[in-house]
């Protein structure tokens, strides 16, 4: 009936029959034909044989027995991937374990907002959260989290896929603690990259004039002064492309807890104001926090810190800079989400922020950035670096979505979320995820024919994912203590600073002050598991002279521009 | 009553403390029964009897003042010593406000007439449809920055009528509110589907209001689900509601 019953709804036409299938079940099917059904016509992609794929399916149909009829409730982040889980795999899902999973979509911060809640009051908000690795600083620290290793080994080893493969996850650092334990499964993976418009670098016209005026190659810039030339350039001198007024930048700024992680994302690092060492630079790392001994003692420079140090002062400076001079006049009262898809519209030349979780809204061929065979215009390349950064450091910055269970959530409910999390996360499952959000999390995904296929479409991402390079683009690290309480201290500063209430130079000040604050605060409350140990403060000369980080000013923070031809500057990536 | 346009004024004098500023903090709240709701001539409610509460513990005094939510949020902008609850916290608002949250954990669920056919596993099923929401909502906002066409009016009860006239294909609203309703209307029409959203509310306050009070308040609120109080009129309202 499965096929046929198919064939018959879309040989009719109209809206309801539309509804009907959005929201058909094929529940009501024997358990092999449902499977059969969902491998048909939506889990045609993936690196297991159709056999194994049956396996797994089934695999999942038989350990949910004591769980099915179950309701659960599971939240994450507004991306294209999530999307996909909450609308179409929590359908798969229930047919298939007859659990019902209620995956709610909403911003980042109220994610946080809500599983800080739950850790706070212990009340059962979610049976999982997806909640970025950024936070592995806080959880490990927690008693209130239930790490994976520990669910696996305890009431959800009965429920452990035995093919989930966790030597196949690229993320898997990023959700260790120090101690060595797995805090969070991985689903789903983004990097933040530089993103610019390959036809129109490659545009005899614009090369002359830039050569001309600059003295060098337009190209992938490496360093932030090439940036700056090539976003002058785009803005003020080339002005406009066939009527179009065009411009060398995009960003955001609009007062909004998405400010914040445009700069403790990696903005800092990528600026050069922290330490030599992955994933996160040491001793003093991107978020410009010293680490000693697994404990944090300090982010204000005379602490040992670099929050406002003069990279740091720098890199808010240009941030502000660039917005002001070389992007849309809108750019500065959007947020990250509304800025998302600026690029795509055709007007913005290279953009030096710009996530790759937007690579599936970018490659849609009705867009100005594709071309007539659907292909992208534009590439993503190695993200240019500040004058303060050094080879050793990290490069940018790399979201990490990852499944996490709370202690105070009942243990039935912990094992029927940690079936849905491993649904998603699967074999099966997860090249078509991948196909659908562009959010890569296995190895083998990456790796996979369909991808060597499908890599031109997707403007470097899989080249990205396939070098070494990607271990340069880390998510917050284990300095963090409390990635909550700290957070929001990047935005309500940096909106400061962009508001003009304060200088850059004040904002960063305040920020490292406020930043000491909540550090001195977590260590009065808790107890010895890294907690910070703020040091004695001294006269910032006693650490700006020490080798490392934080780093005296620069006497010339703009050297030559230097850019490389993109085939080049992806074999950085490998250098590097 | 419930749509009459109505403020209403409620003061709490506690005579013998200091608070916030040394002024009576202005709290605004709209008529949402069973969250706040005027009996008689006071102003009642589970939010209001969680943040009365919560002031009292606090040492603060204050008065509560009725009217529509998208106003009471205006004007809590506006005035240095009022807060607005309980508002629906979110990222679009977080810069908006100072927060003492949650004061409640609400659900926002999908409500259909019986018999209409429509099935809602997920948010993506409500596409085409029409869903009603009242004004200043989240839930409105929410829905319509998915694409989902909403049709928002200034009060959310009407909307029971709005759905038994078909002019909405579906109603979102708040659990608690909508279960009230519906046993207020003696309505068995109108079947609960999907509840596909939840929802941290808070006391939200103006950005001048004093960052100490703010400490005091969150402190206290803390406490009060601590030592039960806020479970014990959580189960008082909902059973009340439900029986």
């Amino acid at each position: 009936m499965g096929i046929n019953l198919v064939r018959v709804i879309h040989s009719y036409s109209g809206f309801l029959i539309l509804l009907f299938l959005s929201s058909f079940s094929w529940a009501a099917l024997p358990i092999s034909e449902s499977i059969n059904q969902w491998l048909d016509t939506e889990f045609v992609n993936s690196t297991l044989t159709r056999e194994q794929q049956e396996k797994e399916l089934l695999w999942f149909h038989r350990v949910s027995e004591p769980l099915r009829g179950m309701s659960i409730r599971v939240v994450s982040e507004r991306i294209d991937t999530h999307w996909y889980e909450a609308n179409v795999l929590t359908k798969a899902f229930e047919d298939i374990t007859g659990i019902q999973v209620i995956h709610e979509i909403t911003g980042e911060d109220d994610v946080i907002k809500k599983i800080s809640t739950q850790m706070a009051l212990g009340y059962n908000l979610y049976d999982a959260y997806i909640n970025d690795s950024d936070l592995i600083g806080t959880h490990f620290r927690s008693d209130n989290i239930m790490a994976i290793s520990d669910l696996m080994a305890q009431h959800g080893k009965d429920f452990t896929l035995p093919t989930l493969d966790l030597d196949d996850f690229i993320g898997l650092a990023f959700t260790t603690g120090p101690n060595g334990k797995i805090y969070q499964l991985p689903d789903q993976q983004f990097a933040n990259l530089y993103w610019y418009r390959h036809d129109w670098f490659s545009r005899e016209d614009f090369q002359e004039q830039f050569k001309s005026r600059y003295g060098y190659d337009l190209a992938v810039p490496q360093n932030w002064a090439a940036y700056e030339d090539i976003a002058e350039f785009f803005t003020m001198h080339v002005k406009e492309i066939d009527g179009v007024k065009v411009y060398g930048h995009m960003d955001y700024g609009k007062n909004d807890p998405s400010l914040g992680w445009r700069f403790s994302d990696a903005w800092l690092s990528m600026a050069g104001a922290g330490d030599k060492g992955l994933p996160n630079g040491l001793p003093v790392d991107e978020w410009g926090i010293r680490v000693e001994n697994c404990s944090p003692v300090g982010a204000s420079v005379s602490r040992g810190g670099a929050l406002n140090s003069p990279a740091a002062k720098f890199a808010l400076t240009k941030y502000i800079e660039w917005l002001d001079k070389y992007a849309p006049p809108d750019a500065r009262n959007m947020n990250f989400s509304e800025s998302g898809a600026v690029a795509a519209q055709g007007a913005i030349a290279q953009q030096i922020f710009w996530y790759t979780a937007f690579t599936a809204d970018f490659i849609d061929p009705t867009l100005p950035v594709t071309d007539e065979q659907g292909r992208p215009k534009w590439r993503m390349a190695p993200s240019p670096r500040g004058p303060y950064w050094e080879s050793g450091m990290k490069s940018g910055y790399q979201d990490n979505g990852a499944w996490t269970f709370l202690t105070s959530t009942p243990v039935d409910r912990q094992q029927a979320a940690w079936l849905y999390a491993q649904f998603v996360v699967s074999k099966t499952v997860s090249l078509q995820k991948m196909i659908k959000g562009l959010t890569p999390i296995r190895q083998s995904d990456i790796e996979s024919d369909y991808m060597s296929k499908a890599a031109p479409n997707y403007g470097g991402l899989i080249e990205f994912y396939r070098s070494s390079a990607r271990l340069s683009w880390t998510p917050t690290g284990t300095n963090v203590p409390d990635y909550p309480s700290m957070s929001k201290l990047w935005w309500q500063n940096i909106a400061s600073a962009v508001s003009g209430k304060m200088t850059a130079e004040q904002a960063m000040d305040n920020l490292a002050e406020e930043m000491d604050s909540e550090l001195k605060r977590l260590m009065n409350n808790a107890a010895d598991n890294c907690q910070p140990k703020l040091n004695d403060v001294s006269p910032e000369s006693t650490w700006l002279e020490k080798p490392g980080s934080p780093k005296p000013k620069l006497e010339n923070e703009k050297p030559k521009g230097e850019t490389l031809p993109y085939v080049e500057a992806l074999q950085r990536w490998e250098i590097n | 009553m419930l749509y009459r346009y109505l403020a209403a004024v409620s003061t709490a004098m506690i005579l013998t403390v200091s608070q916030a500023a040394g002024e009576v903090v202005t709290l605004y709240t709209e008529e949402a029964p069973p969250y706040s709701t005027i009996v008689g001539n006071r102003i009642r409610g589970l939010s209001v009897d969680i943040v009365k509460t919560l002031f009292d513990r606090s040492k603060l005094q204050y008065e509560i003042q009725m009217l529509p939510l998208k106003r009471a949020i205006y004007t809590t902008l506006l005035e240095t010593n009022s807060c607005v609850f309980p508002l629906e916290r979110n990222q679009e608002r977080e810069v908006e406000f100072h927060w003492v949250s949650p004061v409640l954990l609400s659900q926002t669920a999908f409500y259909v007439l019986k018999n209409s056919g429509i099935e809602i596993r997920t948010l993506e099923d409500v596409e085409g449809y029409i869903v009603g929401s009242y004004s200043g909502s989240a839930t409105a906002n929410y829905l319509a920055s998915q694409g989902i066409k909403t049709s928002v009016i200034p009060y959310d009860a009407p909307n029971i009528r709005m759905l038994e006239n078909k002019r909405i294909d579906i109603w979102a609203s708040d659990t608690l509110v909508a279960d009230y309703l519906l046993k207020q209307n003696r309505n068995t029409n109108i079947e609960k589907k999907l509840v596909y959203f939840t929802t941290l509310r808070a006391l939200a306050c103006n950005l001048e209001f004093p960052p100490t009070a703010i400490e005091r308040l969150s402190e206290n609120l803390a406490e009060m689900y601590r030592d039960g109080t806020i479970q014990r009129l959580m189960d008082k309202y909902q059973s009340s509601v439900l029986n």
